[in-house]
């Protein structure tokens, strides 16, 4: 049995909620159910059966929400087949317990380790350098660039899965979200190597930009001192706290 | 102190903002970055409340959402740092320290942000007995309603971002203006430089986040490059910013395809 294109377009919506009712117990389960129900209707005009069925898709499920649509689709496709009484219902829970991990890992590194931080630094980097007041479109930048990448890739996840059933690890293996990560990573370095160094003059706070330019290696060598302790390991709190108790040890001895 | 119809308008929004972390869409716009340019409208003054909201996206960009985790609340941080930064920008600015009060409003959205993380574990253990009454609704062999657990599920969530930010705006702003107005003048200027310091410790924080041996040396070359390009060039410029992107998304680029093509191999 096939599911029609109206059912894919809404389970491909109602994925963006996956996420609506997240739980300790069974994290994204109720949000599966919600975006596999109209599906299951369609499949399963019987209540007794939708409601078996209903129970398989209730149970443990998490993974990347973005990538989720792949797993949903692929389960649809073997849950359309077990409807025709073909296959076994645990493939259902076994194809989903396969995928979820693994695309998980995929859309962790690209998405949250990759685009969303490379593109706030591109707002950012719009915040610092475009002119007044361009500048305040920052956050308008930034969710266009993001946006535009993952937006486009969800909303076709849900139909790829469907078309390519089990073999949607393999298609998504060939889109290269690792190495698309590797190139944002790296875009996002140089982005702030550029920053740091279109920035380095004004961010002067003793001098207002007049001061001798060993004050401008000083600053930036504080940076630098920062990001070293980073690099071993001290929480970013510890060092907001250590900056603020250096800053008024130093104001109480030029006693400003 | 803020009046009640805006500190329910500002709890409200935070609330809506918030659902877009973990429940709903996930389009980004809970990032710390557009919730204090949204907050700095809504207080009418954009500027200073980007600067706060973006102080606070650099500090959280390393804490990413995965499995079960559940990174600092960037919505209440963002929501506190900017409604600080733009109701105390006069008082600071009467002191003879403008940068004061987005100083401030960073040191206060830790503690921010650490409240709405524990309050989101509240809030998903309690979501776990709706996922137990669908088992119940099928047990009892009726149809539970998916559609309707959720929503009521995406309800709490709002309710809870909501109360997190009227707690952290009606208690923290009022507090943070009397400190504000009582710090001696070695405290507010070391506030003042704060302000800068903590732009240099949000750099430190997102480069330590792309941190990656191989690309280190392009960054030093941007940095470099920049630097002669930037010193030619007054504040605030296209150029500037889009030879700065130029050089980004041609590295990006450069990586991508040489990692594709190791893929391939």
């Amino acid at each position: 049995m096939s599911l029609s294109r109206s059912v894919l377009w809404q389970t491909a919506l109602r994925s963006q909620l996956l996420q609506g009712a997240w739980n300790f117990d069974r994290m994204q389960n109720l949000g599966w159910a919600f975006c596999v129900a109209p599906a299951l209707k369609e499949l399963y005009p019987d209540e007794g059966r939708r409601a078996l069925a209903l129970r398989r898709h209730l149970e443990i499920f998490n993974t990347h929400p973005y990538m989720a649509g792949y797993v949903l689709g692929a389960a649809l496709k073997v849950e359309s087949e077990l409807a025709d009484g073909r296959g076994e219902a645990e493939t259902v829970s076994a194809i989903k317990a396969r995928l979820a991990p693994a695309l998980a890992a995929v859309g962790d590194s690209f998405y949250w380790a990759a685009l969303r931080p490379a593109t706030v630094m591109l707002g950012i980097a719009w915040l610092w350098l475009a002119p007044h007041p361009w500048h305040l479109w920052a956050p308008a930048v930034f969710l266009a660039a993001y946006n535009l990448v993952a937006l486009v890739l969800r909303m076709n996840a849900v139909e790829a899965g469907w078309t390519k059933g089990e073999g949607v690890a393999v298609h998504v293996a060939s889109m290269g979200l690792p190495a698309a990560a590797e190139g944002v990573r790296q875009m996002a370095l140089v982005l702030m190597g550029a920053l740091a160094g279109s920035l380095g003059r004004l961010l002067n706070p003793l001098s207002n930009g007049k001061a001798p330019l060993v004050n401008h290696f000083l600053f930036l060598g504080s940076g630098l001192v920062m990001l070293l302790m980073l690099r071993l390991g001290v929480r970013p709190v510890v060092l907001l706290m250590l900056c603020t108790l250096g800053c008024l040890m130093l104001a109480l001895s030029l006693a400003v | 102190m803020l009046p009640l119809g805006t500190l329910f308008l500002l709890s409200a929004v935070a609330g809506l903002l918030g659902l877009d972390s973990t429940g709903a869409f996930q389009i980004m716009v809970s990032r710390p970055l557009v919730v204090g340019g949204v907050f700095g409208c809504l207080l009418g003054h954009p500027g200073a409340g980007l600067a706060a909201g973006s102080l606070v996206e650099m500090l959280y960009m390393a804490g990413l959402p995965v499995g079960s985790l559940v990174p600092p609340d960037g919505v209440a941080a963002a929501a506190l740092a900017s409604a600080v930064a733009v109701s105390l920008a006069h008082a600071s600015e009467v002191r003879g320290a403008p940068y004061a009060a987005e100083a401030l409003g960073l040191i206060a959205s830790v503690p921010a942000g650490f409240l709405g993380a524990r309050a989101e574990v509240v809030q998903r253990t309690l979501t776990n007995r709706l996922s137990r009454s669908a088992d119940a609704d099928l047990d009892a062999g009726r149809m539970p309603k998916v559609g309707g657990l959720l929503a009521l599920a995406l309800g709490l969530a709002w309710l809870r971002g909501f109360l997190v930010s009227a707690f952290c705006l009606d208690l923290g702003l009022p507090a943070l203006a009397v400190l504000l107005d009582h710090l001696p003048a070695a405290g507010i200027h070391a506030l003042h430089w704060c302000f800068w310091l903590f732009w240099l410790l949000g750099m430190a924080v997102a480069t330590n986040h792309f941190w990656e041996r191989r690309g280190l040396k392009y960054a030093a070359i941007a940095a470099l490059l920049m630097a002669l390009v930037g010193a030619r060039a007054a504040q605030g410029q296209f150029g500037v910013l889009a030879a700065a992107i130029g050089l980004a998304m041609v590295s990006g680029w450069w990586r991508w395809t040489r990692a594709r093509r190791g893929e391939m191999a």
